[in-house]
């Protein structure tokens, strides 16, 4: 029975954990009231809109893992996307991949710049960077249209007996437990908790953050790729929603916008339970509009959960402190009994 | 040997001094003593030392070589490590993880944690703290082995200067810190052991400087040792060590102001009943986390008691929030234990600080008067000892003790005649101590009852009408100051009561 309790007390307050059992429940809902049941042409569908989410989601989730907003996800997106709808026609195409990556690179090596060494708000430089990005790519592009690479499109979105895009996503979890354990893994969410201590320690806390800002620079532009697959064309709106979008797939997956914690696997869960979110709710035959109202209540209750589970364990983790402090002092009674 | 010179440093924030002007020199192979008050420019100078701040002039030459400025990591390669006194340990990290933080071992770029754990344990082991689990999160350790770690971070880099900031801070067992100081000592380190704790001073250093307004004012060896002159040095005028002597005598019949009756907080305070009569100052002994602070919390409305009863003035107090509690007939105020985090707003002046909690005083159809709000804050600043000139400056920029003073002035202020004060003295220097000594007699003399709480057990014996003595939660042991020895303190606050109660029986 304890055994049992305290399983359940770990899956509640791992936000993670929590994530995926939301995005469980709706996945059953969603393949029980579908008309025929979910076939792989229907998954496969769900998680092609799901990778670009998720993938620039966890690029800002690493952001906020050091405590800083980064809000330019949605302008290197759209950007990536027009570019590769419109430009580049006689490269190879995973050429052009790899540039719209150090483009992101590059985007996000500024943006840490201006943070670092200009010592400005974060969120006030990548906003401006979301601005300014998305006024680029409108210039390049004022009406949808252009192609992408068939290649590309089939190497994002082909299924053979397991949906590419799922394979992704696990490559990317696994690129995240092999990231957290890395030095700058560590020092990341060091950074997030502790600036200072982390400073004192010797380590350099403008390297750390120029890094990240620069992987999740890299990230959006990886996130603009898949999109491109995913849509066909390029469109210089297209982006826009992910600004909002991505920091709702963080808040379901359970990482706390106050830094030092947080995981890319919740963020995983939270993009694609946001992305079935509409789905399971059509087939069940809630309109449109209650799908916001629907998704609200959700990030509340998240959130919610989250905060009162990262109370508990700090308790939890004082009240490991205190016992430790009674046990020195049990110490000292026989110390001055000898 | 030469190992460290310092010429000529200063640095200024704006119109205040940090450091103006110093000179010292320390040898290979020494523990060298640096005391003085509070914004002396101890601080300061450890921190230009150990590479956080930048100093407007001066040079730095450690075993001959100049060091750059404003990069830890510079400091640190030129055999520079310091144990802060604000721990600098990251807390969500693992403990092994902290120690090996700037040297993380790594296989294919990836930090396993069997190798740190097991790379963290030899270094544990290595000075003597191997009873500390490497596995566990800093968060989870008590402050004592927070310490531990931190000194044994400094003390691992085999450092030819080793800085130690307040390092007994949270330790109550000096012996094992004092060992591994002299054999560092033997192997050639310069220690530089930074404390306000003379008696310390005296059994570990060799050597010591007195720092004064940001300059050197003094040196003194370990041969001609005195307390009296190190600290009439310090403070720069001779004063009386003896804690101010009660003006009249407690009246039998004063009123009782404060009755809590089996008051308990989650685990941590198990059923404390205790008054404190008006004009009584009420001291509390412990060890640190034996339930003194949740009991102190609770009573100023900050944590929530989960049973018990609070009558203040003979109504009982409603204890929800801070703001009710200073509400409850005659108010019940709280001197917080952190300073830092808890008691000032670091970025306003000392007289907005002092004001806040009565700015209801000061306004007219809510509209603050500023000139009224100056008089009255500059009055309770000056009735507790606060130079006027400091007034309009920002609080985070005061010395400890000039901050603790606004405190207390901000407490005067909002008029609570039940005083909390959670070791008020805490880190402040001798002559800022005694000063607060004077406010807390004089807001008894004026008949505020007091409830004290004090890591240090004379300040109790000095001050206190009755003591109390809390361990495991409970009130172990009573004393009157006639009757109480620190001997008698210090036994029941390890736990050996003199009276029927067991240790076993707190469970």
């Amino acid at each position: 029975m304890n055994t049992i309790r305290s399983i359940g007390h770990r899956i509640v307050s791992d936000g993670s954990t929590r994530a995926a059992i939301i995005l469980l429940v709706f996945l059953a809902v969603w393949a029980n009231f579908q008309v025929g049941g979910l076939n792989s042409s229907i998954i496969s569908g769900w998680l092609v809109l799901s990778l670009p989410l998720a993938t620039a989601s966890i690029g800002v989730t690493l952001a906020i893992i050091t405590k800083q907003f980064d809000l330019s996800a949605a302008g290197v997106i759209t950007l990536t996307n027009v570019l590769m709808a419109t430009s580049f026609k006689d490269m190879s195409v995973w050429l052009v991949i790899i540039l719209m990556l150090l483009m992101g690179a590059a985007i996000g090596l500024i943006n840490g710049a201006f943070v670092v060494f200009g010592k400005l708000p974060a969120i006030a430089v990548t906003l401006a960077t979301l601005i300014i990005l998305q006024g680029v790519a409108l210039i390049l592009l004022e009406r949808p249209g252009g192609s992408v690479d068939a290649d590309l499109i089939s190497f994002v979105t082909g299924t053979s007996i397991v949906p590419r895009p799922l394979i992704i996503l696990i490559v990317l979890v696994l690129a995240w437990l092999i990231f957290k354990r890395t030095k700058l893994g560590i020092y990341m969410f060091a950074v997030g908790q502790d600036e200072e201590a982390v400073h004192l320690s010797g380590v350099s806390v403008r390297k750390v953050r120029l890094a990240i800002f620069t992987i999740a620079g890299m990230l959006y532009a990886l996130a603009g790729v898949f999109l491109s697959a995913a849509i066909q064309s390029g469109d210089a709106t297209i982006g826009g929603s992910y600004l909002l979008q991505t920091f709702a797939a963080i808040a379901i997956g359970g990482t706390a916008f106050i830094g030092g914690s947080g995981s890319a696997i919740g963020t995983i869960f939270g993009a694609l339970t946001l992305m079935i979110i509409p789905k399971m709710l059509f087939v069940v035959g809630i309109s449109d509009w209650s799908q916001r109202i629907f998704t609200g209540v959700l990030i509340i209750l998240a959130v919610l959960i989250g905060a009162i589970t990262a109370m508990r364990q700090r308790v939890k983790l004082n009240e490991v402190a205190g016992e430790m402090e009674q046990a020195e002092a049990h110490q000292l009674v026989e110390g001055s009994d000898r | 040997m030469k190992i460290l010179e310092v010429s000529n440093l200063a640095k200024y924030y704006g119109d205040a001094v940090a450091l103006n002007g110093s000179n010292l020199t320390m040898d290979a192979g020494e523990v060298h003593a640096i005391v003085g008050e509070n914004g002396a420019g101890k601080s300061t100078l450890v921190k230009v030392l150990s590479g956080i701040v930048v100093p407007d002039v001066g040079t730095v030459t450690i075993a001959g070589e100049e060091l750059e400025f404003g990069n830890p990591r510079k400091s640190d390669s030129l055999g520079l490590s310091t144990a802060f006194q604000e721990l600098s340990l990251i807390s969500n990290l693992s403990v092994a993880e902290n120690v090996l933080i700037s040297d993380l071992p790594t296989r294919f770029g990836v930090v396993t944690r069997r190798a740190v754990e097991s790379r963290a344990r030899e270094i544990l082991q290595e000075w003597g703290v191997a009873d500390i689990d490497v596995s566990l999160k800093v968060a989870a350790l008590s402050l004592s082995a927070k310490q531990r770690i931190e000194i044994v971070c400094a003390l691992n880099k085999k450092p030819k200067i080793l800085i130690l900031d307040e390092p007994t801070a949270a330790l109550p067992d000096t012996a094992w810190l004092f060992k591994h100081i002299r054999l560092m000592r033997d192997a050639g380190t310069c220690v530089i052991y930074i404390s306000h704790k003379l008696a310390e001073i005296q059994e570990i250093c060799d050597r010591g400087t007195i720092m004064r307004n940001g300059a050197v004012v003094g040196e003194f060896q370990k041969e001609n040792f005195n307390h009296e002159e190190i600290i009439s040095t310090m403070i720069g005028r001779s004063i009386s060590l003896a804690f101010p002597a009660r003006e009249k005598q407690l009246p039998t019949e004063a009123a009782t102001i404060l009755v809590a009756k089996d008051v308990k907080v989650g685990r941590q305070v198990a059923g404390v009943s205790l008054e404190v009569r008006a004009g009584e100052i009420v001291g509390i002994a412990g060890l640190e986390g034996q339930g003194q602070r949740e009991l102190f919390y609770a009573l100023a409305g900050s944590i929530k008691m989960t049973s018990g009863t609070v009558t203040v003035d003979g109504q009982v107090a409603k204890l929800k929030t801070p703001r009710t509690a200073l509400r409850s007939g005659p108010g019940i105020a709280l001197v917080p234990e952190e300073r830092k985090r808890e008691g000032i707003f670091a970025d306003m002046t000392s007289v907005k600080n002092i004001s806040v909690p009565a700015l209801s005083q000061f306004t007219i159809a809510g509209i603050i008067r500023n000139r009224t709000e100056w008089r009255l804050s500059a009055k309770a600043g000056r009735e507790n000892h606060l130079p006027e000139a400091f007034l309009s400056r920002n609080v985070g920029q005061l010395s400890g003790g000039n901050q603790q003073k606004t405190v207390l002035a901000r407490t005067a202020l909002a008029g609570a005649q039940v005083l909390l004060m959670f070791d008020p003295t805490r880190g402040i220097d001798p002559a800022a101590k005694l000063e607060v000594y004077s406010t807390l007699r004089k807001s008894s003399g004026e008949g505020a009852g007091i409830l004290l709480y004090s890591t240090e057990i004379p300040e109790l014996l000095g001050l206190c009408d009755r003591i109390l003595v809390m361990y495991g939660g409970e009130i172990v042991e009573s004393f009157s100051s006639g009757e109480a020895t620190e001997e008698k303190i210090m036994s029941a606050a390890v736990g050996r009561h003199t009276s029927a109660m067991s240790p076993g029986d707190n469970r």
